[in-house]
């Protein structure tokens, strides 16, 4: 018993690693080359809810480069990139631009020094203190392999840069635009989003990750 | 005085109005009154952050905290004319719920091209963040999954777990991870997951 649980498992490994060693080689040269600048730079430069000006522009330049149609100013700041490939579903991935009111004190070499005029007036520091620098560069990783493996796929990839996770108003602003009447509604929709209480390498899925907020 | 005293018993709506074993957060974020010792202010502004995740107790809640806050002013002789006015700000966001079906093909798709191992074992969600992202799926409703990627290093937790210290949370001034496997692995879901949704027949 113990004998042909051991085999499958071997067989099992050696195929998902077969499949898949090409894919993450071809990651971690993009990480190296380009992902992993963009993310120094994306941390540097946080810019705070609806004022996403810098972070989107650049967002639409590298979705451009990657070989999508790109259309800017959804929803204030927002950015939809749109790769039409055959026929088939509609999928959506979306990332926040936005960073938070907060003076980094992470010690990092790359840590934000950025002070910015809020939405009513005050000079606020700025950091990406809940890794949304982390979900663009991961967006246009994403973005540049969608690209690279059109021969694999079918279908409609949106993906989307919003404004304003943090003041709950980016992805309301971007549908009160008309996204899905301008863009195609999704069939399929997806987030992803860091978090430092799991392990880096590691996923967590749950049927229920978020709870409703109220601000009053 | 008596924003303090709301402060104070806005806390007992979670721990007595309601039931035990259903979440519900309130956080006075922001309390702004007075100008200098010796002057009574007439005047305090406090800014809330409610969380839930039933839309009964979102209801039970909201409503609760419109009985207390006016009570409690009226209990300290405020007259009616003069009662504290309640008013929501930010947009509200609802909860997000993961689609089932659409879960179970992803989590099965990850399993098999990285492993089970691929999942958090550290993992518990202990607090209640929220998310604008539902407005995106939830009307008209659009299959979704929603999931985390872990950013701290096996070295960090292990630091942590011996007394170290703690691991600083997603808004904290100290947060950080580690970006390199953090969006590699980020990537490689991503690209996964779209390959499977978007297979050609």
């Amino acid at each position: 018993m113990k004998c042909l649980l051991l085999l499958s498992l071997l067989l099992a490994t050696a195929h998902a690693g077969a499949a898949d060693s090409e894919l993450h080689a071809a990651i971690a040269r993009d990480y190296k080359a380009n992902l992993a600048p963009l993310f120094e730079h994306l941390h540097r430069n946080p810019e705070l809810s609806f004022l996403e000006v810098n972070t989107a522009k650049r967002m639409a330049q590298e979705l451009r480069s990657a070989g999508f149609e790109v259309t800017e100013g959804v929803g204030g700041t927002g950015v939809v990139a749109i790769l039409k490939n055959g026929k088939g579903p509609t999928v959506m991935l979306r990332a926040d631009m936005d960073g938070l009111p907060v003076e980094e004190k992470s010690g990092l070499p790359y840590a934000s020094k950025v002070v910015q005029k809020d939405t009513v007036g005050r000079m606020s520091p700025v950091a990406h203190s809940c890794g949304h620098d982390v979900h663009m560069t991961s967006l246009i990783g994403t973005a540049h392999q969608m690209a690279a493996r059109r021969g694999e796929w079918s279908g409609t990839l949106m993906l989307i840069a919003q404004p304003a996770e943090e003041r709950t108003g980016g992805a309301l602003a971007m549908m009160k635009d008309q996204l899905w009447s301008r863009f195609g509604k999704p069939d399929y929709a997806m987030a992803l989003h860091v978090s430092s209480e799991a392990e880096e390498g590691k996923i967590d899925v749950s049927e229920a990750p978020y709870s409703a907020d109220n601000t009053l | 005085m008596l924003g303090a005293q709301i402060v104070l018993a806005l806390q007992t709506i979670i721990t007595r109005d309601l039931a035990p074993r259903e979440p519900g957060l309130i956080t006075v974020g922001s309390f702004h009154a007075g100008s200098k010792s010796n002057i009574i202010g007439d005047k305090a502004v406090l800014e809330l952050t409610v969380r839930t995740e039933s839309p009964e107790a979102r209801e039970l809640v909201l409503k609760a905290i419109t009985r207390v806050t006016l009570n409690t002013a009226r209990a300290a002789g405020v007259a009616d004319t003069m009662l504290p006015e309640i008013k929501a700000t930010d947009a509200p966001a609802p909860p997000i719920v993961n689609d089932v079906a659409l879960s179970n093909r992803l989590k099965k798709v990850w399993a098999e091209k990285l492993g089970p191992g691929i999942f958090s074992t550290r993992y518990k969600r202990g607090g209640m963040g929220a998310e604008d992202y539902p407005a995106f799926v939830n009307a008209p409703y659009i299959p979704s999954v929603y999931f985390r990627i872990g950013g701290t290093s096996d070295a960090t937790f292990a630091a942590a777990d011996k007394g170290g210290p703690a691991i600083a949370a997603n808004h904290s001034p100290l947060f950080h991870i580690e970006p390199d496997r953090t969006i590699r692995t980020g990537v490689e879901t991503s690209v996964l997951a779209l390959l499977d949704l978007l297979r050609k027949n």
